[in-house]
């Protein structure tokens, strides 16, 4: 990968092989031009606190006229529908305090809609708050068009979704989710070109990334036992394993097809021996499947250039060896047998496959 | 320039109704899609580290099971082989190259463990700032020839807890409900400490001290002196040392008669807040600087508002107001700086 380049260089690339018109260009560099007045992320940090605080604080004067829980739902749709008018107006876009303000709104709009909506209709408040609370999500995931607001709503639906797989007592589906996330993850990484350019990419890349979170925490929830039974509703056992066979099959898929891409064509025999290091990787992550995990996002990141996603992986490698150390299920010296296995393996297939990968028949 | 980032590239994608192919060239000229070489390059790396790393965390996993078996001459050379290891690690590798400096972090690091297992072993008994003063001395020629914010970082943290525990366990140890604040954790422990005017002016000048000693030699054009991760770190700890107590002044004025409050940390605020504003905006521009402190001033300002501006019923509303007003206008104020120092 060569050094990035400026956006006002891919423009001007693009005029120059004329793939753009004349007006295009320029409303290209009027976006450049508004890009230019982004805040440094400790402004915004600054700006999201006073608005998120100050949102807080009119919320808590209106809610201070004692509302009844159909006074609860209706001001929160009204609050989540406002948030939606005022953030799609296309003066708002520049402007932090009013982007921080209407998220902690729809937030807040929701929170009090979802309680009122599972308070108002009968039956279990827990499992139609779930199910209010995802449909709700994925609404505002849509109609609001702010990409952090687009993350926190695809991570907030996985979770009610998931809380309610416990709550219906279908805990055999958790050790899937992950893996059906991740999944989720490749096909859309895989679709992203075409789906960008078929006017998509303002909701595509916040789903990417919330997917990707969702399974991390899929993932952490139903393979790793750290604390005691939480209540006697809910049974938080773990099941790795389900989660190795089927992350392990999206590894094969996706290092075949990266491999493939990237290292240009191989050999049959070179093909058939990176296949086998990866299904011996898979053999020893057996009980730590979120290696597996991290494994196919770096190399989905590495693919195609995306920094973030190589950054997430390895973060969420760190954070699940060091949460795998403290589980509960597994004695220590098997940890550590594990562990070192695992390290081994990953050594000798690097080993491995930069021989076969820097051979000539190969390049 | 704007750099060409993927989220870049994909708003100018969609902003422009590339079609596919557009957009793949988009990406291509952006130099954001990786070629064979930069893919093997990352594989090497990504697999040597994480292989690496998974061993090493299996070898801790190993003693942690066996640790309380292990003979106290094993421990001690284990840790000690771990710190000269890691020694020549850096001194192979260069002490001025990332791995070098990884390395000498370590051994700096390692050299705390070991006095805590020795203190564990022998019950020498002795005051926990003492643990804080001689890892500080130990570490000191590796800090000073090192040539790294990091470890200046970590000698800044120890000088910092072993003056902290100095004061609380030896001269004046605390009294008052508030000590209670030990139960919340270790952290809110330590934040809550600077409740003693006295130990957080002495924080305050340890920390100022430190920020203006390095923003001194960085004026002098040393090139690693031109990190700006320690002065931020470090001059964040110097405004929480005052601003905390002048928050807890503001809010609950009857606690001075358990805290050891006075109007110093106020006044030392305000001189801070001052010399922020202008050094960091006309001697040497730093937008994080200026920011933490207009932050710490709407702190202030809104503090003051909560405790004795506004009560009753509209309260929250005219807070909300007077929260718009301040944050929009220091966001205001921000924008138009940076605009200046970008055109300067």
């Amino acid at each position: 990968m060569s050094r990035p380049a400026s956006l006002e260089a891919v423009l001007d690339g693009l005029q120059a092989e004329e793939r753009l018109t004349g007006p295009a260009v320029a409303d290209g560099r009027a976006l450049i031009e508004r890009l230019h007045g982004v805040q440094p992320w400790y402004v915004r940090t600054m700006v999201g606190f006073g608005a998120w605080l100050a949102s807080l604080l009119l919320i808590g004067f209106v809610a201070g006229f004692g509302l009844a829980v159909g006074g609860s739902t209706f001001l929160g749709l009204a609050l989540m529908v406002t948030a939606v008018l005022v953030r799609r107006q296309p003066a708002v876009a520049a402007n932090d305090f009013v982007i921080q303000s209407t998220m902690a709104v729809s937030l807040a709009g929701q929170a009090l809609f979802a309680w009122g909506i599972a308070n108002l209709l009968p039956g279990d408040e827990f499992k139609l708050g779930c199910i209010v609370v995802a449909v709700v999500s994925s609404a505002m995931f849509v109609a609001f068009p702010d990409r952090v607001h687009r993350v926190i709503m695809v991570l907030i639906a996985a979770s009610a979704l998931t809380a309610l797989v416990y709550a219906l007592e279908t805990n055999g589906i958790v050790p899937v989710l992950g893996p059906v996330l991740a999944g989720l993850l490749v096909l859309l990484d895989r679709r992203h070109a075409a789906l960008v350019a078929k006017g998509h990419g303002p909701w595509l890349r916040p789903l990417e990334n919330g997917v990707m979170l969702a399974a991390f925490g899929c993932l952490m929830l139903s393979t790793i036992y750290v604390l005691p039974d939480l209540g006697s509703d809910f049974t938080f056992y773990p099941q790795p394993w389900i989660s190795t066979i089927l992350l392990g099959a999206l590894l094969l898929y996706v290092g075949g097809d990266v491999f493939a891409r990237l290292a240009g064509p191989l050999r049959r025999n070179a093909r058939l021996l990176v296949y086998c290091l990866l299904a011996l990787l898979v053999i020893a992550a057996w009980a730590v499947p979120g290696l597996l995990l991290a494994l196919v996002v770096v190399m989905l990141g590495a693919a195609c250039g995306r920094r973030g996603f190589v950054i997430a992986g390895i973060a969420f490698l760190a954070v699940f060896v060091t949460t795998y150390f403290y589980g509960i299920e597994v004695t220590l010296l098997t940890k550590s047998v594990t562990l070192v296995a695992t390290g081994a393996v990953i050594l000798l297939a690097r080993w491995l496959l930069l021989q076969v990968l820097a051979g000539p028949g190969d390049a | 320039m704007t750099r060409a980032t993927h989220a870049a590239v994909d708003g100018l994608a969609t902003a422009l109704a590339l079609d596919e192919a557009a957009y793949r060239r988009a990406v291509d000229l952006a130099g954001l899609a990786p070629d064979r070489a930069a893919f093997l390059r990352n594989l090497d790396r990504f697999l040597m580290a994480v292989g690496a790393m998974l061993i090493v965390a299996g070898v801790a996993a190993f003693f942690a099971w066996n640790w309380a078996g292990l003979h106290h001459m094993a421990k001690f050379a284990l840790l000690q082989g771990g710190i000269v290891g890691a020694v020549i690690l850096a001194w192979r590798l260069e002490p001025d190259s990332a791995g070098g400096r990884a390395a000498l972090f370590a051994a700096a690091f390692l050299v705390g463990v070991l006095l805590a297992v020795f203190g564990q072993v022998y019950q020498t008994g002795a005051d926990p700032y003492g643990l804080f003063v001689a890892w500080a001395l130990l570490i000191l020629p590796w800090v000073i020839v090192g040539r790294q914010a990091g470890l200046w970082l970590l000698l800044q943290v120890l000088l910092n807890l072993a003056l902290i525990l100095y004061w609380i366990q030896v001269l004046y140890p605390p009294e008052g409900w508030w000590q209670l604040s030990q139960l919340l954790g270790p952290l809110v422990w330590l934040g809550s400490t600077v409740m003693d005017w006295r130990l957080a002016s002495l924080l305050f000048v340890l920390n100022a001290g430190a920020v203006v000693a390095w923003e001194l030699a960085a004026a002098r054009g040393v090139p690693w002196l031109q990190s700006r991760v320690y002065p931020r770190l470090t001059g964040l700890i110097a405004l929480y040392t005052v601003l905390g107590p002048t928050l807890v002044m503001i809010f609950v004025a009857s606690l001075d008669e358990q805290a050891q409050l006075a109007i110093v940390s106020p006044a030392l605020f305000v001189a801070v807040f001052a010399a922020t504003l202008w050094y960091y905006q006309y001697r040497r521009f730093d937008l994080f600087m200026l920011t933490m402190a207009m932050f710490g001033g709407i702190l202030v300002i809104m503090a003051l508002a909560i405790r004795h501006a506004f009560e009753g019923y509209g309260s929250p509303l005219l807070l909300a107001a007077l929260l718009i007003g301040l944050v929009g206008g220091a966001a205001f104020w921000l924008r138009a700086i940076a605009q200046r120092a970008r055109a300067a």
